[in-house]
């Protein structure tokens, strides 16, 4: 029986190859996107292949990056042309199959209906690329498999054991091949494996993608839960995760959060706390207005020396009061920072969402009342801001904290690709 | 932008819109105000234009006998200008 046939598509070097399409004249040069220096933004967002062969890579400081490459071309980040040159992108895909984004620059095609095998479907993508260049200039590595786990795998291959994948190939990864092409890579190359979950992976003697597979899933089960379960059928190759077509890139809604790297490292209490009030108000604001309360807050920091953490809280009742946020995550953060801090980076982030309208049981200490007028008032100034602008009303703690501390953070707050759940 | 001494040129289009949506260029404004009529178009479809840069719906139309190209950006009009 013919099993499905599954490609995912990866534009390469996505933010770089769209910023050198918009200007051919960088064409051929080492080019980075670059958040701004002068902001304190100033990493590597994106790369292309001149530049990642010269050594800069993506989450390098700007200074770093110029270092490995003195030549190197730094352009802004645009983020509406990504979005732009995404969505021109997915209409080519929606062509041949149901599509899902995975992210502004990947995304699954179900060619089943259209292909008789992986080999085949191969050959389908090679027309898509074609046309992915012809409308739009940019190349697609792609991967073809007979399920999306794979598939990635596939978009990623490179079979020469080369650093830097070759852009524009496509791989088909057939069911009979599927251990000999995949049990040998690393097992932080599977979907869903990352910077956390590899080191507790190789902590337990699983380096490989055949190491998972072919673990005791009894293992598996206590060190990770039913996440273990899911990530060994995906390293056996077998997963079974459908295609949703429509799926964009902001899917559901998991949690709400907003960060900000502060213009001058911070040490006072006062300006750590407007910074995070200034987080929790767009957190708070983006909930209420997406109809949701959360029962967990999360802080995160990073520290002048770029150590960084962040830490989270469960509350006893769900909430969608900036307020409540905000102490909650400044009093996580004093509990956690070192005595003597200095912040140049704060986050705020409530998950673990409930609708609003969901019913609660209260607490015995539970004011109902108190938390009604905090709802009510937070709810009037979210109006008055829709209709008047972000700064015409403030929190009068902001107008003791240097201006350039308050920022209209859901107005300027950029979606970033979600997680596969 | 430049590549191969072609400059990417916003100009002034004089367009007619069907009522299904399928927009018609009838008439291109230069700079200095010269009119040069459509007398063709030949087709049209997304292109990218990797001279200049960008990508839309290209046309291909016909201008004083000569085949050319201009292109749609999201409701802004671009031609590949030779510069000099």
């Amino acid at each position: 029986m013919k099993g499905r046939i599954i490609a995912l598509l990866d534009i390469n070097s996505c933010y770089a190859s769209i910023a050198i399409q918009e200007n051919p004249a960088l064409r051929g040069k080492p080019v980075a996107v670059t958040g701004a220096t002068e902001e304190r933004c100033g990493i590597v967002l994106a790369a292309n292949r001149e530049a990642k062969l010269r050594g800069v890579k993506t989450g390098m400081i700007n200074r770093e990056a110029k270092a490995w490459c003195p030549d190197l071309v730094q352009v802004p980040p645009d983020f509406y042309q990504y979005q732009r040159y995404s969505s021109i992108i997915q209409k080519i895909y929606e062509r041949y199959g149901p599509t899902e984004m995975f992210s502004i620059d990947e995304g699954w095609i179900d060619l089943t209906t259209i292909c008789r095998d992986v080999e085949d479907g191969a050959l389908v993508c090679k027309d898509i690329a074609e046309e992915v260049m012809f409308e739009t200039g940019l190349t697609i590595s792609v991967g073809v498999a007979n399920n999306k786990v794979t598939a990635k795998l596939g978009s990623e291959y490179s079979p020469q054991g080369s650093k830097h994948k070759v852009p524009g190939t496509i791989t088909a990864i057939p069911p009979e091949r599927y251990e000999e092409m995949c049990y040998g890579l690393k097992v932080d190359e599977l979907l869903g494996i990352g910077s956390r979950l590899g080191p507790k992976m190789c902590g337990m003697g699983l380096y490989t993608i055949g190491d998972l597979a072919n673990c005791n899933p009894d293992r598996l089960q206590q060190k990770f839960g039913r996440m273990g379960h899911i990530l060994q059928v995906r390293a056996l190759g077998r997963d079974t995760s459908p295609v949703i077509p429509g799926h964009t890139c902001a899917p559901c809604i998991k949690s709400f959060g907003n960060s900000t790297t502060t213009p001058f490292d911070l040490c006072r209490d006062e300006d750590v706390w407007a910074v995070i009030y200034n987080m929790a108000e767009a957190v708070g604001t983006r909930m209420r207005r997406h109809g949701f309360k959360a029962r967990l807050v999360e802080v995160s920091f990073r520290h002048s020396t770029m150590f960084g953490c962040s830490r989270q809280r469960k509350m006893a009742l769900a909430t969608d009061s900036s307020l409540t946020l905000a102490k909650q995550a400044f009093d996580l953060l004093k509990q956690h920072a070192p005595r003597d801090y200095s912040i140049r980076a704060i986050g705020v982030r409530a998950g673990d969402l409930q609708p609003s309208w969901f019913p609660e049981q209260t607490t015995l200490f539970a004011d109902p009342m108190k938390s009604q007028r905090l709802s009510d008032m937070e709810c009037a100034v979210d109006r008055i801001r829709e209709r008047f602008g972000f700064y015409s009303v403030q929190r009068a703690v902001m107008m003791t904290v240097d201006p350039r501390l308050v920022i209209n953070a859901t107005g300027e707050h950029t979606v970033h690709p979600h997680s596969f759940y | 932008m430049a590549s191969m001494n072609l400059i990417k040129t916003y100009v002034t289009v004089l367009v007619e819109v069907q009522p299904d949506g399928r927009k018609i260029p009838k008439e291109i404004i230069w700079k200095n105000g010269k009119r040069f009529e459509v007398t063709r178009v030949f087709n049209c479809r997304r292109a990218a234009a990797m001279k200049v840069g960008g990508t839309g719906i290209r046309y291909e139309i016909e201008i004083n006998g000569k085949r050319t190209m201009i292109w749609d950006e999201e409701g802004r009009w671009f031609v590949e200008e030779k510069a000099g």
